[in-house]
């Protein structure tokens, strides 16, 4: 299967320079929504949902390949390979800031810029590092993750029921949003909020931007300021948004760093 | 008096308006009590700071977009920690309500204690179902479940392996389709069986895609439901084929072991009156003067010699069967030449005994004298009008084990086997020797052979100029003290 089939992958725009998009846990690229429009005249725009999210094809999920963020940042390249885009410049919300990364160490000649939005190289405090959370806290948030996709509740089930491509059934594209396989929602969660690439930061080349929140509890303000340490070529900007998601909750101060960045 | 602020109060369910951040700016007393909070102290607190830190982490990557991208979410399962740390499930339920000033969220958090004991219980039950599944999908026997009318509905990965055939191949088809003609009345029989809700169990050849066939057995269970109706039934099919090499191996030895003592019962018998012809002799030989007479006394004597010899062959054979010992080959070689002599010679075959640089071999004696036997048998019935009958004896490193051990050829300059003989040669009652034949020979030496942990290859051509058969034994050197 063709990349592009598998991540469900959207080209938009036009422009000179390709802006790609990669969506954190928990969403899918329709988390851009806000965003995109802003970029759409002056660059070419790549969209896509990880494998298991959104409408990706589930049925190219393997357990061993995606049991790293190695297996994710695989399938950006693989994106990049098949749309034969020369240079990129990547912005990564969450756990894409590391797959982002990652990827950008394996081939750093297709990436002119990476921009990370509430990036953490690992969740779970180690000795002196700080990363926000304790192991229980991650079995606390799977348990809560079984319960929600796998048990009674099933609210993040997927509720789409009409065609998801037609534009006219907004509500029901709506309720779409965000969906994912609750098997492998449980999986990436894992793979999120347990996997430790602290050593794989000083190793980026790629000249970075850090997009960190006021009051972000999912990586909070010491574990932006430990990235910018690690990244040489790294400049911080703290937003006034708070959250963890200031694409969706405060597009407009995202869409203006990004400008001034790119 | 009746009214919503009144509703509000009153209500067993927890209620709150949010700002776009999440500050909470009104709750309901239901809150209070559920968060196990002063309802002063709520308002102004982020609405995640009610929940646990798991459940947070859920809000915060989860939730928060959802509701941004949806603008209303339903009975989404999170845990509120009280200050004094005691959880309480809750389902939320949240809409944005858009206002003219600014986007509020609604929520509305419902107790669910009892029922997440009841999902723990679903949950853990599930996971063991699917453990249990697991267990079947990747079973190396075919375990498949069928529809009362013999459909195949599911299959599993030994199936897949034992029927040569994927799932999309076999889900669909009916149940006499992978089984080889000759069954099929044996198996509608069983059908019926499972039908009165018997368990059937028979013995058959699955037929694959690939259009060989296997042994196999296999057990059809019926599942009923009341009042007695076939809900549907499965299948455990087994590969039988090494199950029953098994089986005609035990049964080889057996036969191997009572035909040693028949023949051991039998020279016993033999030596006796043996005994006393080769004494008769003797005396014959004394009182014969007639010149005439005299060499064939010498001729009989010769070959009473010579049936004395096989006597104690058979003798030692059977005796010497129960242990190993440490032997020469190279005079075993010279033994079994021995007894071939007279008929080598008759026949002109020159035979050759190349034994340098062979260690002893710790080994079965009598079975490998009667692997040699066997062979040189072979070897002379193949050289009619004479030949060359060589036996090598080679110390080895063996290539597939990187073990110490021998190497021992037999070759002949006879007339080699074609096609039909090198396809059964190692086939019981299959010979080449008409009514000379007993078609035991190879077949006999394999499995001795095999016994004394060795190999046994086989090269042939009826084409000269290399026309010829040649026998190549391999046996690992084991050390005496591995024994028991």
């Amino acid at each position: 299967m063709k990349a592009v089939d598998r991540n469900n992958v959207k080209v938009l725009g036009a422009g000179e320079r390709t802006l790609m998009f990669a969506h954190g846990y928990g969403c899918d690229q329709n988390m851009w929504r806000h965003v995109t429009p802003a970029f759409q005249a002056d660059y070419k725009i790549v969209l896509f949902d990880y494998v298991g999210s959104g409408h990706s094809d589930t049925s190219s999920f393997d357990r061993t390949k995606y049991s790293t963020l190695h297996g994710y940042s695989h399938d950006v390249l693989d994106i990049i390979d098949e749309l034969d885009l020369k240079r990129v410049d990547f912005v990564g919300h969450s756990v894409s800031s590391m797959i982002g990364a990652l990827a950008a160490i394996e081939q750093p000649e297709r990436f002119e810029t990476l921009t990370m939005i509430g990036p953490s190289p690992s969740y779970i405090n180690d000795g002196d590092y700080v990363g926000g959370y304790e192991r229980s806290d991650i079995e606390s948030l799977l348990h809560t993750l079984e319960s929600n996709h796998l048990g009674w509740s099933a609210a993040m089930a997927p509720a789409i029921m009409g065609n998801p491509e037609s534009p006219e059934l907004t509500q029901e594209l709506e309720a779409s949003f965000c969906r994912m396989d609750p098997e492998i929602a449980y999986h990436f969660a894992r793979v999120t909020f347990l996997s430790d690439n602290r050593v794989d930061l000083p190793r980026l080349p790629t000249r970075t931007l850090i997009l960190q929140c006021q009051k972000d509890v999912i990586a909070g303000l010491t574990v932006g300021e430990y990235v910018h340490q690690c990244l040489p070529k790294s400049q911080l900007v703290v937003m006034d948004a708070t959250g963890h998601c200031p694409h969706m909750s405060a597009p407009g101060e995202v869409i203006a760093e990004l400008r001034k960045f790119l | 008096m009746l009214s919503a602020s009144w509703l509000l109060d009153h209500t067993s369910t927890a209620h709150a308006i949010l700002s776009a951040d999440g500050t909470i700016l009104f709750a309901n007393p239901a809150l209070s009590s559920l968060s196990g909070r002063p309802a002063a102290s709520l308002l102004g607190l982020h609405f995640q700071e009610l929940l646990s830190r798991g459940s947070r982490m859920f809000y915060e990557t989860q939730l928060a977009s959802i509701l941004l991208l949806r603008g209303a979410i339903e009975g989404v399962s999170l845990d509120v920690l009280s200050p004094d740390g005691r959880l309480c499930p809750v389902f939320l339920s949240a809409v944005v309500a858009p206002d003219p000033d600014a986007k509020y969220t609604v929520i509305t958090l419902y107790e669910a204690t009892q029922r997440k004991h009841y999902e723990d219980e679903i949950l853990r039950s599930r996971r063991e179902l699917e453990q249990l599944a697991e267990v079947v999908r990747r079973s190396s026997d075919a375990i498949f479940r069928l529809s009362p009318d013999g459909t195949i509905q599911s299959w599993n990965k030994g199936a897949e392996l034992i029927f040569d055939r994927s799932s999309q191949q076999a889900l669909g088809l009916p149940l006499d389709a992978i089984f080889t003609e000759e069954h099929q009345h044996d198996l509608a029989a069983a059908v019926a069986k499972i039908k009165r809700g018997q368990e059937a169990a028979l013995e058959m050849r699955a037929l694959r895609h690939d259009g060989k066939t296997v042994e196999v057995d296999v057990v059809l269970t019926p599942h009923m439901e009341a009042p007695g109706t076939l809900v549907a039934f499965s299948a455990i099919v087994r590969d039988s084929t090494s199950g029953k090499r098994t089986q005609k191996a035990l049964l080889q030895n057996e036969k191997l072991a009572s035909v040693g003592r028949l023949a051991s019962s039998i020279a016993h018998e033999i030596n006796n009156p043996l005994e006393a012809v080769t004494n008769l002799l003797y005396i014959l030989d004394q009182m014969v003067a007639d010149p005439e007479a005299k060499p064939y006394v010498a001729m009989a004597q010769e070959e009473l010699a010579r049936v004395s010899q096989i006597v104690t062959h058979t003798l030692r054979f059977h005796k010497q069967s129960t242990n190993r010992t440490s032997l020469d080959l190279s005079a075993l070689t010279e033994s079994v030449f021995g007894l071939y002599r007279a008929r080598l010679n008759n026949q002109s075959i020159r035979a050759i005994n190349d034994s340098r640089r062979v260690s002893p071999l710790y080994c079965f004696e009598g079975e490998l004298r009667q692997i040699f036997i066997n062979l040189v048998a072979n070897a002379f019935d193949a050289m009619r009008t004479g030949g060359q009958l060589t036996i090598r004896n080679r110390d080895i490193t063996l290539q597939s084990s990187g073990q110490r051990g021998v190497r021992i050829t037999v070759a002949d300059t006879g007339t080699g086997m074609d096609e039909e003989a090198r396809t059964h040669l190692f086939e019981p009652f299959f010979s080449t020797k008409g009514i000379g034949g007993t078609g035991l020979g190879l077949w006999i030496t394999q499995d001795l052979v095999r016994k004394n942990g060795g190999a046994i290859r086989i090269r042939t051509s009826t084409r000269p100029p290399h026309r010829g058969t040649i026998v190549t034994l391999t046996f690992p050197h084991t050390a005496p003290t591995t024994e028991p």
